[in-house]
């Protein structure tokens, strides 16, 4: 004797319903196109069937904000966009947690499942789970998106800082080409140049001379702190400068 | 030297706990990811929702199954996941290469390890309750 089957531990009357829902998804999903399509559940242009009415919401609103910003009227809303927020919110908060609800209180009052209990506890299930836990997930992976977000603005900050220093450099060799040996300068060259202490540190990044010829400089910024950003800039004599950015290896 | 029986799978189970991940797992993703395209997302693979949805699967039918029902939602999840690859392919018409396959592999047995720790947690659930009810 299988111990396991001793008694059914799912009532049978949900085996039928199981398999054709499995089934159907398994078709649904493998007979229908690919899923990057655009036009795919976009019944007409203005209708689309969705569990989160909220999207298409939030996306007219700020489309009809950038209107309005832009100095356009924005749309009213047509039909089709409040059927879709209508039918979404319906079906998500509504039709879903109502017969989830519904029929597993039902079923716990009686003990005995009813023929109508398994659709609706499944179709009810699947509306729940689709509507309340993808925004969860979504909602707690905004804060890796925040994190990052402030990653890069650390990184652009820096970055506009080191080509100011670099920039800043190579002003002064400039100066330094044009100038007379007489004066200290680099007589037409800018060979002989050198960075002075105070450009050469900040608290942020280091500033090196890696290269000084008769009409082009190379200079290098590295970042201090933990971004590893490095730019590299030349500057020729006509006063033109080129910036590269990469991050070092170390 | 006790030798422990040699419990046969329960194949009933198995069949449920893969009709159980389609519908809770792979059908709630189609939905999301139907809402989510067309917004430039890569929806799908957050809908996938990283196993999430595949631990309490495992955990209820660790928890409902009267006897010990670890192997079964792993079973389950593993023949889901295969299926899984195979719709993901074609869904993202991702050609078949090492490198999927290597992703996928990786991904099966991840998803067999959370089904059959999960379904672990039910039947240590259940035990503890039917200890309490027994007590």
């Amino acid at each position: 004797m299988n111990h396991k089957t001793d008694r059914p531990e799912i009532p049978a009357v949900f085996r039928p319903w199981l398999l054709f829902l499995a089934l159907a998804t398994l078709a649904i999903v493998f007979l229908t196109p690919g899923l990057g399509g655009k036009e795919r559940h976009q019944v007409s242009k203005e209708f689309q069937l969705t569990v989160f009415p909220w999207m298409p919401a939030g996306h007219i609103t700020i489309s009809n904000g950038l209107d309005t910003f832009s100095g356009i009227s924005p749309n009213p809303i047509s039909e089709g966009q409040r059927a879709t927020m209508l039918i979404g919110l319906v079906l998500s908060l509504v039709v879903g947690p109502t017969l989830l609800l519904v029929a597993w209180r039902q079923w716990k009052t009686t003990m005995v499942p009813r023929r109508w209990h398994p659709p609706a506890l499944l179709l009810g299930g699947v509306l729940v789970v689709s509507t309340m836990v993808p925004p969860v997930i979504l909602a707690a992976s905004q804060w890796n998106a925040l994190e990052s977000m402030r990653r890069v603005q650390d990184l652009s900050r820096e970055r506009d800082l080191m080509i100011h220093a670099l920039g800043k450099v190579g002003r002064d060799a400039l100066q330094f080409r044009i100038l007379p040996s007489s004066l200290g300068g680099g007589d037409g060259t800018f060979r002989g140049y050198r960075v002075s202490e105070d450009m050469k540190q900040s608290d942020a990044f280091s500033c090196e001379l890696i290269m000084a010829a008769d009409t082009m400089i190379t200079l290098r910024a590295v970042s201090a702190s933990g971004s590893r950003l490095q730019i590299t800039g030349n500057v020729s004599s006509a006063g033109v400068m080129r910036f590269d950015f990469q991050e070092s290896e170390e | 030297m006790d030798q422990k029986p040699n419990v046969p799978i329960d194949w009933q189970w198995v069949e449920t706990g893969f009709c159980l991940f389609v519908i809770f797992h792979l059908l709630p993703s189609f939905i999301v990811t139907s809402s989510f395209s067309s917004y430039d997302l890569n929806a799908f693979t957050v809908a996938l929702w990283t196993f999430i949805a595949l631990a309490p699967i495992g955990y209820f039918i660790g928890y409902r199954s009267t006897g010990v029902t670890i192997l079964e939602p792993g079973l389950a999840s593993l023949f889901y996941t295969i299926v899984l690859l195979f719709g993901l392919l074609k869904l993202q018409n991702t050609a078949f290469t090492f490198a999927t396959l290597t992703n996928s592999l990786i991904w099966m047995f991840a998803a067999f390890l959370v089904a059959v720790v999960s379904a672990w947690v039910g039947e240590k659930v259940q035990a503890r309750n039917k200890g309490k009810t027994a007590g």
